[in-house]
């Protein structure tokens, strides 16, 4: 069965395509000289080599009047921009700039420059649409500039300028921050910083000017070479602190000791031993901790977080410890990310991208039940929706953590009890196995689902 | 807004060097925006000397050295 990929329809270069389950690229006869390029002019082997752009094989039996059929190595887990931190954007956008520069070189250019083209893959920053390339004619523009200000400098300036939460504007604008509106939301001192000025604030105020203009002009020569350069050094200056973490002191706050922080370690990984999953997500996953038994085991890992400050000192030390499994990256759970794009399909939803094998979903549910007034039945039949085995922390009022969310309001939660909670979860879920944390209030359940 | 009129007075002239652009390749399926294309038309030429020196850093220097030592002889 046939089924074309719902994001791949703007370039009419190729498509991607699921056929039997494999995902596969058809290239189209009119980009045949510029695949040609591509592979022959050593950009491929040389980026490929450098884990810059994902590698494929070519196959036979694709697609009915394609030039060929390409099956790329297949990328475990995707996320988009607005789903990651400070640090993976900038290294994503290090990347693009990487790319194209060697590109260049070769006498070839990015002809496209989206954020979205570019996924985390074994933990580097990776271009995964073969056919962003074409031959590059000494002194013409670089058609992929706008979009590479909208997608990556954008935001990445306002980010590390105003506020780190403002990734999230890329949600709305699926095309990437508009630069007017980013130069409008910059501090006036900054504006004037001559990098941002010129790609940013004046880029804006050209792109106002000419909005309306559709005269044939004149051909100017542009120096890519000179300006990407230039964008490379604004964004390498660029820089975030994940200063107080919304979690920051969580592990030091009085629920665990470090005994009983081991022993809730110790009884996740046999629960992971038991059920050998193929994939995991930790949806509360903080900085990581609990992800790497996990990812460290060789299984390939998303550790989800809402506070971007946690995923970007996850993502830092992913980065030290050079880890290929474990993949951090934003979401609210309270608010999953959504389907956006033409028909709610470009982009997918967290929960389309699933299910795993196993969920962690430790010290969370009274993040949901009560700060957020989720029922617990509520809670179980989504996270029924994203896997087959779950490892859920239950943690009883009384529990320090419980009492601060109660702290500020009125207890209104009388079925927030341990016998409420395993009656709402065995409608979904049937236990496995059930352990107390020892040191602690809380339980530790192992369950499969029904 | 007084500070933006004048920013804008002063960005005039660079828009106005820019002349007209169009891009030449034959697979664009963005639209490039005729902004975009002038912006990078002028923003390359101003960071292009830069660039140069950086590139040609060593070439530079011992161009350098050896027009200031053939000087001292």
């Amino acid at each position: 069965m046939i089924e074309r990929h719902p994001a791949s329809f703007r370039d009419r270069s190729g498509y991607i395509y699921r056929k039997n389950g494999t995902l596969l690229r058809a290239v189209q006869p009119t980009y045949k000289a510029e695949y040609d390029a591509l592979m022959k002019s050593g950009l491929y082997d040389q980026l490929v080599g450098d884990r810059l752009l994902i590698p494929h094989t070519e196959v036979t039996g694709g697609a009915r009047g394609a030039y060929k059929t390409l099956k790329p190595e297949p990328v475990d887990f995707i996320t988009y921009p607005y789903e990651w931190s400070f640090s993976q954007l900038k290294d994503a956008a290090l990347a693009t700039l990487e790319i194209q520069r060697r590109a260049l070189e070769n006498g070839q250019t990015l002809k496209d420059a989206s954020a979205y083209n570019i996924q985390f893959h074994q933990g580097a920053p990776t271009l995964i649409d073969t056919l962003s390339f074409e031959r590059y004619k000494k002194g013409a523009p670089w058609i992929a500039y706008r979009q590479f200000c909208q997608h990556f400098l954008a935001p990445l300036v306002l980010m590390s300028k105003v506020d780190v939460r403002l990734s999230q504007l890329l949600r709305v604008h699926i095309d990437g921050i508009p630069l007017d509106l980013a130069a409008e939301l910059l501090p006036r001192k900054t504006r004037m910083r001559p990098g941002i000025y010129m790609h940013l604030v004046l880029h804006a105020r050209a792109q106002q000017k000419y909005e309306s203009t559709a005269k044939k002009a004149k051909p100017r020569k542009v120096n890519v070479k000179a300006l990407v350069a230039s964008l490379e050094s604004l964004i390498k200056k660029l820089e975030y602190e994940p200063a107080g973490t919304e979690w920051g002191d969580y592990y030091t706050f009085t629920n665990y000791t470090d005994r009983s922080f081991r022993e809730k370690g110790r009884l996740v990984e046999r629960f992971i031993k038991n059920v050998k999953p193929k994939r995991v997500w930790d949806v509360g996953g903080n900085t990581g901790a609990f992800s790497r038994i996990a990812s460290d085991a060789g299984i390939p890992t998303v550790s989800f977080d809402v506070d971007p400050a946690a995923v970007e000192k996850n993502y830092r030390e992913a980065k030290k410890r050079e880890e290929t499994n474990l993949l951090p990256a934003v979401l609210d759970l309270t608010n999953p990310t959504p389907g956006i794009g033409w028909a709610h399909e470009e982009r997918e939803s967290v929960t389309d991208r699933g299910p795993v094998d196993m969920v962690l979903f430790l010290a969370l549910i009274h993040h949901m039940a009560i700060g957020n007034n989720v029922p617990l039945s509520s809670v179980a039949d989504y996270v029924a929706k994203t896997c087959r085995h779950l490892v859920i922390e239950w943690v009883p009022k009384g529990d320090s953590q419980v009492n601060k969310l109660l702290a500020t309001r009125e207890d209104i939660f009388d079925d927030y009890t341990q016998k409420g909670f395993e009656a709402a979860f065995s409608r979904r879920f049937k236990t496995v196995r059930k352990t107390k944390i020892k040191g602690t209030k809380r339980t530790l359940y192992l369950m499969r689902r029904k | 807004m007084q500070q933006r009129i004048t920013v804008l007075k002063s960005a005039a002239p660079f828009i106005a060097l820019g002349i007209l652009v169009v891009p030449s390749t034959a697979h664009a399926y963005i639209d490039p925006g005729t902004g975009s294309v002038i912006i990078q038309a002028i923003i390359g030429g101003v960071v292009a000397v830069g660039f140069f020196l950086k590139t040609n850093w060593l070439r530079v220097k011992q161009l350098v050295r050896r027009v200031s030592g053939g000087k001292k002889k």
